[in-house]
């Protein structure tokens, strides 16, 4: 996948591409906070036509506008798909398999076929320790680490929501069904948006804290469907960390990691009553 | 986890955020998904005739069409199935 900050000079446009879709994305997550979800949907479409048009008809580099729509598809496809199944965790794969799908056409290397990334893929089951992006010693901490922030996380959304329970029982094959959706399609997909892509191209423009900062004030104003305030400013605070750790590590597996875990503890064993630290 | 379960049967606040388990229904707002779409193939068609027409304009053009035509084609699906 291609990896490549474009260096641009920050001028009025550059500084218009961050700021009009980041309003768009901010006033349609304040109508789905107040409850109204066709404005929020039609707010979030008009975002999307603008992240695609804007750039050409500017004529400006077109790599911010092109994250935001990104961010706006996540809410429209969030909103829009239909419910094939009852249980919440067969519908997430979705709402994340097509985000995931655009990210990955967004930023793959047109020069490649699909010979070579299907090369890459074999290469990912080679276990060796430096696989690229990849310490070992990540996968402990980033089980400890996202155990800690599920038990906070929580204590927060208990407040607002009285059942956490996205699986029935902790049979087996509901935590594996959890453990797959939450980390392959809920952390990828959200990571792959707000950090690998979002953030990392915002770095160009407002500098390395002004993109962990941007990315995570979207990442926590994109929680407003929960409709709590202190949720909110809870998950800015798990993004601003999940962004330094992306930008220290530059490793997309570990924060997905971190992400995906985080999930699966918050909706399967804490609910339950297991591994409550405090 | 950003997405919130909605339905068009679920409307009151603590349940449209997380849910174990959600109604069967179509989507909201597929009238303005499909109102979209066909703004963006439209545009693609009317933009390749003129100046601002490139490759870069079409693959954006259809990253934008690919998922939203996704969840247009399963409510489609959706609602012949029921």
């Amino acid at each position: 996948m291609e990896y490549r900050i474009a260096q641009v000079n920050p001028s009025l446009l550059t500084y218009l591409s961050v700021a009009a879709p980041m309003s768009m994305v901010l006033l349609g997550e304040a109508f789905l906070f107040t409850g109204n979800m066709d404005t929020s949907i039609l707010i979030h479409l008009l975002n999307i036509l603008l992240c695609v048009m804007a750039p050409f008809v500017l004529r400006t580099n077109p790599i911010i506008w092109q994250s935001f729509s990104l961010v706006s598809m996540l809410r429209v496809l969030n909103l829009g798909m239909p419910k094939f199944a009852t249980l919440t965790i067969f519908w997430l794969p979705l709402v994340y398999a097509p985000v995931i799908l655009v990210a990955f056409l967004l930023l793959r290397d047109e020069t490649l076929g699909w010979k070579d990334y299907l090369q890459k893929v074999r290469k990912l089951f080679e276990i060796r320790p430096k696989l690229s992006g990849w310490k070992l010693w990540y996968l402990p901490a980033g089980f400890l680490l996202s155990l800690v922030l599920a038990n906070i996380e929580f204590k927060v959304l208990s407040m607002t929501i009285d059942d956490l329970r996205m699986i029935p029982s902790l049979e087996i094959g509901y935590i594996v069904a959890l453990f797959v959706v939450m980390v392959f399609f809920v952390g990828l997909g959200e990571e792959l948006v707000f950090r690998y892509v979002l953030q990392t191209r915002m770095e160009g423009v407002l500098g390395v804290l002004g993109a962990i900062m941007f990315a995570s004030v979207t990442f926590a104003a994109m929680h407003s469907g929960y409709q709590s305030g202190p949720y909110v400013a809870y998950v800015f605070l798990v993004a601003f960390l999940l962004g330094s750790l992306y930008y220290k590590t530059r490793s997309l597996a570990f924060v997905t990691l971190v992400h995906g875990t985080l999930n699966f503890f918050l909706f399967s064993f804490l609910p339950f009553g297991y591994l409550v630290l405090f | 986890m950003l997405s919130s379960v909605v339905s068009t049967t679920v409307t009151s606040a603590a349940s449209s955020a997380i849910t174990m388990s959600t109604a069967l229904g179509i989507g909201v707002g597929g009238a303005l998904v499909a109102i979209a779409l066909i703004m963006l193939l439209s545009s693609k068609e009317l933009l390749s005739s003129t100046s601002l027409n490139s490759p870069k304009l079409k693959k954006a053009l259809n990253l934008a069409i690919v998922p939203l035509l996704a969840v247009f084609v399963l409510n489609v699906v959706f609602m012949i199935t029921a």
